[in-house]
């Protein structure tokens, strides 16, 4: 079972992800699909992981879960088509990518549980959060450099894994996890940012969503805790905060930018660790 | 909990669906409302090809319709929730209701309802659909009477039936862990019925 876990989650889409990215070496510098590469790479790598995981979802999806992997084709798609556009076709993008997020991840509740009101409220006050979010990635993305702005994305995915796996879900944790390791080769692999915008050379457009829609999973479909998911959502700028601490130094900032994030969610993941290994029943989620 | 309310409403909003479907098919048909209480929806699927591993869902309701005895032209409807899984371990039973498989929160409700029926020696065919994790495929079970009566307190007719089918859970898109855990999983269940 672990090698299983180690082969889909690990090496498949590090595998994919790296052979995009590296393969978008060989485009022209001005090429829009060279500097869209990481959104591409990352999409492809979380594609591969999710068809392995759980086969090929349904169309329309039966759950929220199958619709992460639409989830992901389309945050990649609408950020390649926004590089090199102007800032109003960015903001068009950022805007279809959340209303998507919002649409594929609350149906059910908005179909059987919200009522009309609630409905309108959860969506208008979740789409507000993740455009402003999303606004707030920007804002660090620019003050920061691209590797930095990776180092803290790879330590959010990988923290939002380990919080998944505490509340209850093995396939969220999974797929949560494989998008921190395809943001890591694509950290390694992807060609240099030359003449990309520093969002689109670190995949936000991509990453913004997809945590957004594991967080809001997590929280009303599986065990995690509201405070958990609301700190989730605020790490990526953890590692700004930090950032301004830890000044000189390439190694050294990086390190900080992904012990901002650390630092910010290790009492949550303390928390459902005691909880998880305190609740030993002889079964654990991994073990089938 | 957000799956309780949600269970709650969309089986209630079901049962008035199917009642109102089975209006017109009954004609002068009994019917008869299983009894939860005598009744069980049972399932087993293999671990790591060593085991068995058994469950139940505890909450589930339905109707059978009958004329006379003729069973071949009964109809059954069963709805069950799946949030009631139920396997003596309560963590497996938290992952078991997670998004990894029957996401009981987004899909609360597994319904079967029967298209036909057909006599085989002793027993019986017994031939319908099977919503299942938000997927609908058609399914037969072996189904066999097994005895009729009246209630001695309420005075009213009962009738019992067991019957078996085996479902591939991959065909109803739950993929997670097939393997591991076995796609086939065999369900049996055992109704007890007390006419209207």
């Amino acid at each position: 079972m672990v090698l299983r876990l180690l082969l889909v989650s690990v090496f498949l889409p590090g595998l994919v992800a790296g052979v995009v990215a590296a393969a978008a070496r060989l485009l022209p510098e001005t090429s829009r699909l060279r500097r869209g590469a990481p959104l591409v790479a990352l999409g492809a790598g979380y594609v591969a992981a999710h068809l392995a995981a759980v086969g090929a979802p349904s169309f329309p999806p039966v759950d929220t879960t199958q619709a992460l992997f639409y989830l992901a084709v389309v945050a990649s798609a609408l950020g390649v088509a926004a590089v090199g556009g102007t800032a109003w076709m960015r903001r068009g993008a950022a805007v279809a990518a959340v209303g998507s997020m919002l649409g594929l991840t609350l149906h059910p509740l908005v179909r059987y549980q919200w009522s009309g009101s609630a409905s309108i409220f959860g969506i208008v006050a979740l789409g507000l959060g993740a455009v402003v979010l999303w606004w707030a990635y920007g804002l660090l993305a620019a003050r920061v450099s691209v590797t930095e702005l990776r180092a803290g994305w790879i330590a959010v995915f990988a923290s939002t894994g380990l919080l998944l796996l505490f509340a209850r879900t093995a396939l969220l944790a999974q797929l949560a996890s494989t998008i921190a390791v395809s943001s890591l080769v694509v950290a390694l692999v992807a060609p240099p940012a030359i003449g990309a915008d520093a969002s689109d050379a670190a995949a936000l457009p991509f990453l913004a969503p997809m945590l957004h829609a594991l967080v809001l999973n997590g929280l009303f479909y599986a065990e995690l805790g509201a405070s958990a998911a609301i700190v989730l959502a605020l790490a990526p700028l953890a590692a700004a905060v930090a950032l301004t601490v830890a000044r000189r130094g390439a190694t050294i900032r990086v390190a900080a930018a992904t012990l901002g994030v650390v630092v910010l969610l290790a009492p949550f993941a303390a928390r459902g660790a005691i909880a998880y290994l305190a609740d030993d029943r002889g079964y654990h989620e991994y073990d089938e | 909990m957000p799956g309780t309310m949600l269970t709650s409403r969309a089986l209630r909003r079901s049962l008035v669906v199917v009642a109102i479907a089975f209006l017109p098919a009954t004609g002068g048909a009994d019917t008869y409302d299983v009894d939860a209480v005598h009744s069980a929806v049972m399932f087993r699927a293999k671990r790591m090809g060593v085991v068995y591993v058994y469950g139940r869902f505890n909450e589930f309701a339905g109707t059978i319709d009958l004329t006379g005895d003729d069973v071949s032209a009964g109809k059954l409807t069963l709805e069950v929730k799946t949030t009631s899984v139920d396997t003596g371990n309560q963590r497996r039973d938290d992952h078991l209701r997670s998004p990894d498989f029957l996401n009981a929160a987004q899909l609360p409700v597994m319904k079967f309802e029967s298209t036909g029926v057909r006599a085989v020696g002793g027993a019986f065919e017994v031939s319908g659909n099977l919503t299942l994790h938000g997927v609908t495929k058609p399914v037969t079970a072996t189904v066999e009477k097994v005895g009729s009566g009246k209630d001695p307190s309420a005075g009213k007719a009962l009738v019992g039936f067991e019957g078996k089918f085996t479902l591939k859970r991959s065909e109803f898109d739950i993929k997670y862990m097939v393997g591991p855990v076995s796609d086939e999983i065999d369900i049996h269940i055992a109704l007890q019925a007390v006419a209207r």
